[in-house]
């Protein structure tokens, strides 16, 4: 006879069997706690915000009335603690220049952003794998070689120069495409583009290494002994492990897609979140810069959790906690 | 039954001047030279040599399974068609249905993140059959390798499985698709000798119902003497010597194969092995006159200029100038060995220690199975401790807790003053005094470094020396471990096996630590490497006064290397005494079944186990023993002392 399990006994399973998934959480809670103490501190470590916003020549008095108004004039932990309540009710406070609610300027820029990025995503990661795929498969050959000079190429153009380049040629010279806003969709063919470039590049070296890998442990070619066919063996056996790999990477770069954003964002005047931050810094508009670095801040802590959570899905010696 | 049939069997497979050439940074690597045999119908033909003569290679080339920068040239011709004339898509559809491979590394061979049944649904989808019951099946597969509970376990993954249990998996998978010829690459050397002689019968049984020819790589002499009717030995890519494979071991014409044989471990004599003199040339290295003039006692003028001619003596072919017709010169004298272990010095010490895995049960019940069960021992300077058992039994585990990879749920292992799993525990210290040699060679090995990189990495990462240093000691190491230096700047997946094994050697024994814990270090190596690593490993330890925990399912290999020795069976030592006391005076049943099976290939009937259902308080070993009473059934028996340092855990013994 077994003795029921204790609530502690069940709980104490449960961290067990999940120990992977629970440490991860912990890990995404300790980062996202991290970046709330960073982002209320960044006011507090460029100097006086007061004095930054008013400019030099504001008197003490409009010194005083601003702390008074954002309640800079009480003691820090106070301050801090009353921003983790606003933030945990989903107020970001309001910006100081629109007088709008942060969270409501954050969304009404979303869209431009993500229609931007998700056909990028897409795009690079797709085209990517499968050109690093190919490029695997003739490891050494002059196919190969041709692609990796081209990848090399592709991302160590900078952004900022590749765009540049292509408004010089593409809206001054030919005038065939507009450089500037999001309206149309010909108004996407250079962004695209832009990021695409360098971003096909990095997923074709690294799933191409990733593939070589894989294809070169023995299970694969003891599918092969086996009389399995290319395409089995590459949809069941190399893809899943290349995945894992593939998945770290991607994880990276959804992350690096925000920072992207605002570089490209900025040259084709893209009214989306990278714009914003780059226009929102320049005004001093701190409110608005703390808010959208928070949120970007959770958006990539959120984006590895699903990653790892991914990763423990996918590979069982981490779910199994085998070695 | 008796009469032999005088019409010879159908040939199945004709290998004719097979050459193959690696490209490798524009260097051409000769891994097979000029090799030709014919396999008929049912027949098994083994294949044996040194690590990197090539064996794997030939084989691999007869289904095509080489890397794109290997040119094969030559014909193998199978039913009449040249198999390297096929065209990529043809040569597919005879794998595995024709020609079936079961390869060297087991736990390699099978995909990390699949299960095992995913493996045998692969293997039973290429049979075309109607029988959709994939599970059936498989399950049925399992348990003709004796795969314990199938039902549950094909469910489980790879990395759950033991070494051999994986080859198991490996070997159900080759028979699942019913080929005519299976090429069996040392499949079962991560067996032990029980389970490998069960296997191979069972192996053979079905090539003689079925028809099915074997080729069988092996550096295990006597196996290949047991199992096969012909035989080729191979010498740095050709074959110098093929025939029927009793007058060969009898009776060897050439000066390798005589070397070859020589060099096997023998029970019962505590000695040296003869291992080889000086080292098998490198892949790239070419010579004018015979491979093994360098090497070879009888070696003339003549032998370093011309290649020697082939020479045909009836069924026989030698490759050799001076074939030993009128036999083999007396081996040298070996160096017997004698030496005091300090007996009151105890370098480490494991007291009931007891590790256990969370397994999941039928209906998501979790549990936990014991792997290693409450093992104590104390490991003195300058002794080689030797711990042998079957596959799974928990050695590679116990291993691990030695080397802190798996943390005891009870017990204490106590080394250099510090306990393992403690707070204050320091474990770089601990890992500059205990180095590990483990089973898998490839899992070791980070397959992006260059092997000297690998092997120098331990002597920076401890701050020895600067890298420079570090590098020119890892020359010295490796040429210590008998690797050529052309070697050094390859990768893991461009060596052999057993080259693979002995860098792993090196890189375990640069740092000169006090304790080398060896998991199955030989397993995976021909019997002349073997004897070389072993040599290796006993003189470091006598010069260094280096003690070594050595493990290994190979009794014949325990009694060669080490001072004392323990019987593991299922988690338990059941036996623990010096070397000789345990050969000459085993008590447990399982002991004596062990000593048994290396004396005679077929004697000693192992009784299959079935039921798990009774008393889990009975004496593990009950399923199996001959001896076996009623209070079996009931009580576990204890290692308690029958003789001077002589232990034992039976009733009845
Ligand atoms: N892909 C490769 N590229 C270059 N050289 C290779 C490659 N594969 C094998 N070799 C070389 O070919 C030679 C023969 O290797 P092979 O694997 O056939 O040895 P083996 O006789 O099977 O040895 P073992 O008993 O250790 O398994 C070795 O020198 C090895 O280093
Ligand atoms: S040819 Fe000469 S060197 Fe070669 S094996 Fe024969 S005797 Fe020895
Ligand atoms: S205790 Fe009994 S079952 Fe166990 S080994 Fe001894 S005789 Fe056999
Ligand atoms: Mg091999």
């Amino acid at each position: 006879m077994k003795l029921p399990v204790s609530t502690h006994d069940l709980a104490d399973r449960i961290f067990r069997s999940h120990r992977y998934f629970w440490i991860k959480l912990v890990r995404a809670a300790i980062t996202s706690f991290l970046i709330l103490v960073l982002s209320f501190f960044m006011i507090h470590s460029s100097g006086n915000p007061a004095q930054i916003f008013l400019g030099g020549e504001a008197t003490p008095e409009m010194v005083a009335a601003f702390n008074v108004r954002w309640g800079l004039d009480r003691p820090l932990q106070i301050q801090f603690l009353s921003y983790l309540q606003q933030v945990a009710k989903g107020d970001l406070g309001n910006s100081l220049l629109r007088g709008e609610p942060v969270i409501d300027i954050f969304f009404t820029h979303l869209p431009a952003t993500l229609s931007l990025m998700i056909p990028c995503a897409l795009i690079s990661i797709t085209l990517g794998i499968a050109l690093g795929f190919v490029a695997a498969m003739k490891k050494q050959t002059t196919i190969d070689h041709l692609m990796m000079i081209g990848s090399t190429i592709g991302y160590s153009l900078p952004n900022f120069f590749f765009g540049v380049l292509l408004i010089f040629i593409f809206s001054i010279v030919l005038g065939w495409l507009p450089s500037s806003g999001n309206e149309t969709l010909a108004h996407y063919i250079m962004p695209v583009l832009t990021i695409v470039t360098a971003d096909i590049a990095i997923f074709t070296r690294f799933s191409r290494s990733s593939f070589i890998d894989v294809y070169e442990h023995p299970y694969i070619n003891n599918f092969k002994a086996l009389g399995v066919s290319e395409r089995r063996i590459l949809l069941q056996e190399a893809l899943p492990n290349a995945s894992i790999a593939l998945l770290s990477i991607s994880g990276f770069y959804v992350g690096s897609l925000i920072s992207g954003a605002i570089v490209t964002e900025t040259i084709f005047s893209w009214p989306g979140i990278g714009s914003l931050l780059v226009s929102s810094m320049k005004a001093r508009d701190f409110p608005l810069v703390q808010g959208l670095t928070l949120i970007l801040g959770f958006s990539i802590v959120g984006v590895n959790l699903l990653v790892d959570i991914l990763h423990g899905i996918i590979d069982p010696r981490i779910r199994k906690g085998g070695k | 039954m008796d009469v032999q049939m005088t019409l010879p069997d159908e040939k199945i497979l004709s290998v004719q001047n097979l050459c193959v050439t690696f490209q490798q940074k524009g260097k051409d690597i000769e891994a097979v030279r000029d090799v030709s045999f014919d396999l008929y119908e049912g027949e098994i033909f083994g294949i044996i040599g040194e690590t990197g003569s090539g064996k794997s290679v030939t084989c691999k080339a007869i289904t095509r399974l080489l890397p794109d920068n290997a040119n094969i040239s030559g014909s193998i011709l199978y039913r009449d068609n040249d198999l390297l004339k096929e065209t990529k898509r043809s040569i597919a559809s005879y794998r595995g249905s024709e020609i079936a491979t079961i390869s060297q590394d087991p736990i390699g061979s099978l995909n990390p993140i699949k299960t095992i049944f995913h493996h045998l649904k692969q293997a039973l989808l290429r049979t075309r059959s109607d029988e959709r019951d994939y599970r059936s099946r498989s399950e049925h597969l399992l348990q003709e390798v004796h795969i314990p509970s199938p039902r549950t376990r094909m469910d489980d993954y790879p990395f759950q499985f033991s070494g051999g249990m994986a080859q198991r998996v490996q070997i159900a998978m080759a028979m699942s698709t019913h080929p005519k010829i299976l090429i069996a690459d040392e499949p079962t050397t991560a067996l032990d000798v029980t389970l490998q002689k069960k296997i191979l019968k069972e192996m053979k049984l079905l090539c003689l119902k079925k028809n099915v020819a074997m080729i069988f790589i092996s550096h295990d002499v006597s196996l290949v003497g047991q199992l096969c009717e012909r035989v080729a030995v191979m010498y740095h890519s050709s074959i110098v010597e093929m025939g029927n494979v009793d007058d060969i071991l009898t009776f060897p014409l050439h000066p390798y194969t005589a070397a070859l044989l020589a060099a096997v471990p023998k029970i019962g004599k505590k000695e040296t092995v003869a291992a080889i003199s000086g080292d098998s040339l490198a892949g790239d290295v070419t010579v004018e006159g015979c491979d093994f003039a360098p090497r070879c006692p009888y070696a003339k003028e003549v032998c370093h200029k011309e290649k020697p001619p082939e020479i045909s003596v009836g069924q026989r072919i030698v490759r050799c100038h001076f074939p030993l017709f009128d036999g083999v010169k007396s081996a040298q004298p070996a160096f017997m060995n004698t030496r005091a272990i300090d007996a009151d010095n105890v370098l480490m010490k494991a007291s009931y220690v007891k590790v256990d895995f969370p397994i999941l049960k039928t209906g998501g019940i979790r549990d936990t199975f014991t792997a290693v069960n409450e093992v104590s021992f104390a490991l003195r300077k300058g002794e080689i401790f030797g711990i042998v058992g079957e596959s799974g039994c928990g050695k590679s585990t116990l291993a691990k807790a030695l080397v802190g990879l798996n943390t005891p749920s009870y017990g204490m292992i106590e080394a250099f003053g510090q306990t393992l799993h403690t707070s204050g525990f320091s474990y770089p210290e601990y890992t500059k005094k205990v180095q590990y040699v483990f089973q898998d060679p490839l899992g070791a090995l980070d397959p992006r470094m260059t092997i000297l990189d690998q092997v120098a990495e331990p002597l920076v990462i401890h701050s020895v020396c600067d890298a420079k240093e570090a590098l020119l000691k890892a020359d010295q190491m490796l040429t210590e471990c008998g690797l050529q230096s052309s070697l050094f700047h390859r990768k893991p997946y461009n060596l052999s096996g057993g080259q693979r094994q002995r860098s792993l050697v090196a890189r375990a024994l640069i740092i000169e630590p006090e304790i080398l814990i060896c998991d199955e270090p030989v397993s995976a190596m021909d019997v002349s490497v073997q004897a070389q690593i072993m040599n290796l490993i006993k003189d470091l330890a006598h010069k260094r006064n280096m003690s070594v925990i050595f493990i290994s399912h190979d009794l014949s290999v325990i009694f060669n290397m080490c001072d004392t020795v323990a019987v593991m069976y299922k988690g338990s030592f059941v036996e623990r005494s010096d070397v000789d006391t345990l050969f000459f005076n085993a008590k447990h049943p399982y002991t004596q079944q062990l000593i048994d099976s290396i004396q005679s290939f077929s004697s000693s009937e192992i009784r299959v186990k079935a039921d798990e259902s009774h008393s889990v308080h009975a004496c593990a070993f009950y399923e199996r023993c001959p001896k076996r009473k009623s209070i079996c059934a009931q009580k576990s028996p204890k290692l308690i002392t029958c003789g001077v340092s002589h232990e034992v855990a039976c009733f009845y013994s």
